[in-house]
């Protein structure tokens, strides 16, 4: 299993300010430190640790000793360690500088005495901390370079093995990436041993985005992994330029298949695909390989709903999500999803509405909003409601018409509303768009916010909302991982077909 | 029911109710993402009317708001009149809890109330419940 460090970005300028604040250079006292929490976030491929709360040092609690090197006192670590036990799957991660080197992001390494005072220090952290949370170190260098590693420590049953345990010293796995979230997405490489190249990206078949955003912005589409909840209209275009884009990475989650009726939006699809009814994934999967650009391009599939646990956990291997599952029930779940796992969340989608005997679309709406820690959250924005999430719990038909005939009862009703491609094309390239400023500032005025396009009279405009309610309680939550429940359930549309498919 | 499959925030807003107001609280059914409770000291508006009943509580609590009420007996007002508002005798949403003798279902919506925050809001629901039913 891959392991990342993540780190928000409000969290990273606090660290530098400690580690480098002003009056960081002082030749007598070349390293600081801190103690911060730690959480675990999981997906199904993928670890990260996340630093949480930084327990800010007291004087005296962090000093330099020319004959130790870099001294946290017990004291300090007492407590923070009291702290931590009142945090539900929080940790405990010990974080210090390195003064070199001041350019570039290099992870610097850790020296043989960090390794030795780890083994140590957060050796007796491991054995008052409650079993199953995380430990670790991080080293963050003056020029930016962060690198952290987690230590396994094997926890002693007997007497014997508690006196033989600090010599035989514990696992220790280095992260192989940092990503630094807020309302842009940086990602820095995060082992100092790393041996494998950067994944490679293709300079002819790119060229013409290089020129916007060059070769070190063509890298990192290489380097990132997106997740895509819902294949409908918009989820597949989306897919479809990710893969053409450079994306290096897509995991597609959708529980539909390809019929003739969905045929008409689903570009890339074909007939054959279409009267066979194939899932999506699959379609998806073979369009994506067909489009993508990068070399070593990876696609997962996964027939799965993103409001239940499976699908969700597949995604949250990813940096970037979309949510394209037109459902208040799945944007619920990727709303928490995006604070606790500190995965930026894209929604978008669109909706409109047919005038009886008239070519005439009475009203139309395309939206586009990005959550996650840095912005206001899709519930605060207006996205979703907390009603409409509960009542899509409930019931498997909830959303999927609209009622405009009232001639015939609702149970006769066919379960569909409007649709049309290119509406859905307008939603993914705005949706596209917000990634590549998320990701390569390539519009930062774009990053964060609600944007939508009225069809009626062709405006677009932005939403008011530019952060999160004062009684909201998602950032509460940030960062805590797999520690902050996310509300995922039985999608009792998934639930309904896979009944059918069962029989 | 065993509710260590429940989600740990509705673990701790049971625990709660139990601990403030309601020591029987139990879920005796789950279905379609909610939880049926029941509490057994559900206060009624007419005095002759058994006590208790199911509140329909998503297992998503506090993320998701309560919808609905199962009784065994219609609610009676005050003057002894029939409660009618939202009342569906034998509904569908009362048969997780029919062989308990679940037969009446009021589908109350949290509509327009005070968003829930916390686990420990449950009391408020459940207050909530008990105005609704004198109101009528």
């Amino acid at each position: 299993m891959k392991l990342d460090f993540a780190i928000a970005e409000a969290n990273h300028s606090r660290a530098m300010d400690l580690l480098f604040g002003p009056d960081w250079y002082r030749p007598s006292d070349p390293e600081r430190g801190f103690l911060a929490a730690l959480y675990a976030a999981s997906g199904t491929e993928r670890r990260t640790l996340i630093l949480g709360e930084i327990i800010e040092p007291l004087p005296n609690e962090v000093y330099w000793s020319p004959a130790k090197g870099l001294v946290m006192a017990h004291s300090y670590y007492s407590r923070a360690i009291n702290r931590l036990q009142e945090m539900p799957g929080a940790g405990l991660i010990n974080v210090h500088s390195h003064p070199g080197p001041r350019a570039g992001l290099a992870p610097p390494a850790p020296s043989p005495q960090d390794l030795d005072s780890d083994r140590n220090e957060l050796g007796a952290v491991s054995r008052v901390l409650f079993p199953g949370r995380p430990i670790g170190a991080a080293i963050f260098s003056a020029g930016g370079g962060i690198s952290a590693r987690e230590y396994r420590f094997k926890r002693p049953t007997t007497r014997k093995e508690a006196l033989r345990f600090a010599r035989k010293g514990p696992s220790i796995l280095f992260g192989d990436r940092v990503r630094i979230v807020g309302r842009r997405l940086r990602l820095q490489e995060g082992d100092p041993h790393r041996k494998a190249p950067p994944r490679p990206f293709d300079p002819v078949c790119t060229d013409s985005s290089i020129l916007l955003w060059g070769e070190r912005g063509q890298r990192l589409l290489s380097e990132i992994s997106i997740g895509i909840a819902g294949l409908g209209g918009v989820g597949g275009i989306v897919a479809e330029y990710l893969a053409r884009l450079g994306v290096g990475r897509l995991v597609l989650v959708d529980y539909d298949r390809l019929e003739r009726e969905n045929f008409n939006r689903s570009q890339g699809a074909t007939r054959r695909e279409a009267a066979h009814r194939i899932p999506k994934v699959k379609v998806y999967s073979r369009v994506t390989r067909a489009a993508a650009t990068a070399p070593r391009f990876r696609v997962v599939a996964k027939r799965a709903s993103a409001a239940e646990e499976d699908g969700i956990r597949n995604l949250l291997n990813c940096d970037i999500l979309i949510g394209s599952a037109d459902d208040a029930f799945a944007r619920q779940v990727l709303d928490h999803a995006s604070y606790a796992h500190l995965i930026p969340v894209i929604d978008g989608g669109t909706v409109l509405v047919s005038r009886p005997d008239s070519t005439i679309i009475a009203a139309g709406k395309c939206q586009i909003a990005s959550s996650g820690v840095g912005h206001p959250c899709l519930e605060c924005q207006g996205v979703y409601t907390r009603e409409e999430a509960t009542v899509a719990r409930e019931s498997a038909s909830w959303g999927k018409y609209l009622d405009t005939d009232h001639s015939s009862p609702a149970s006769e009703k066919e379960l569909r509303a409007p649709s049309v491609i290119c509406t859905n094309a307008l939603v993914a390239s705005l949706m596209v768009l917000r990634v590549l400023s998320i990701v390569l500032g390539t519009t930062p005025a774009t990053t964060s916010g609600l944007q939508r396009y009225y069809l009626e009279n062709g405006e677009l405009q932005w939403g008011a909302i530019k952060e999160c309610k004062p009684a909201c309680r998602k950032n509460s939550f940030s960062g805590h991982g797999d520690s902050h429940h996310i509300p995922t359930g039985v999608d009792l549309r998934w639930e309904a077909i896979r009944k059918a498919e069962r029989e | 029911m065993d509710e260590s499959s429940l989600p740990t925030p509705f673990r701790i807003a049971l625990e709660h109710l139990r601990e403030k107001t309601q020591a029987e609280a139990r879920v005796d059914a789950v279905c379609n993402n909610f939880a049926y409770v029941w509490v057994s000291d559900l206060r009624k508006a007419n005095a002759e009317a058994p006590p208790g009943g199911w509140i329909r509580l998503p297992t998503a609590f506090p993320f998701g708001n309560p919808h609905g009420l199962v009784t065994t007996e219609p609610l009676k007002r005050e003057d002894g009149s029939r409660v009618t508002d939202a009342h569906h005798p034998n509904h569908d949403m009362c048969k997780p809890v029919q062989s308990l003798g679940g037969a009446n279902y009021y589908s109350w919506t949290w509509q327009d109330c005070p968003p829930i925050r916390d686990p420990r809001d449950i009391v408020g629901v459940l207050q909530w419940y008990e105005r609704r039913i004198r109101r009528g």
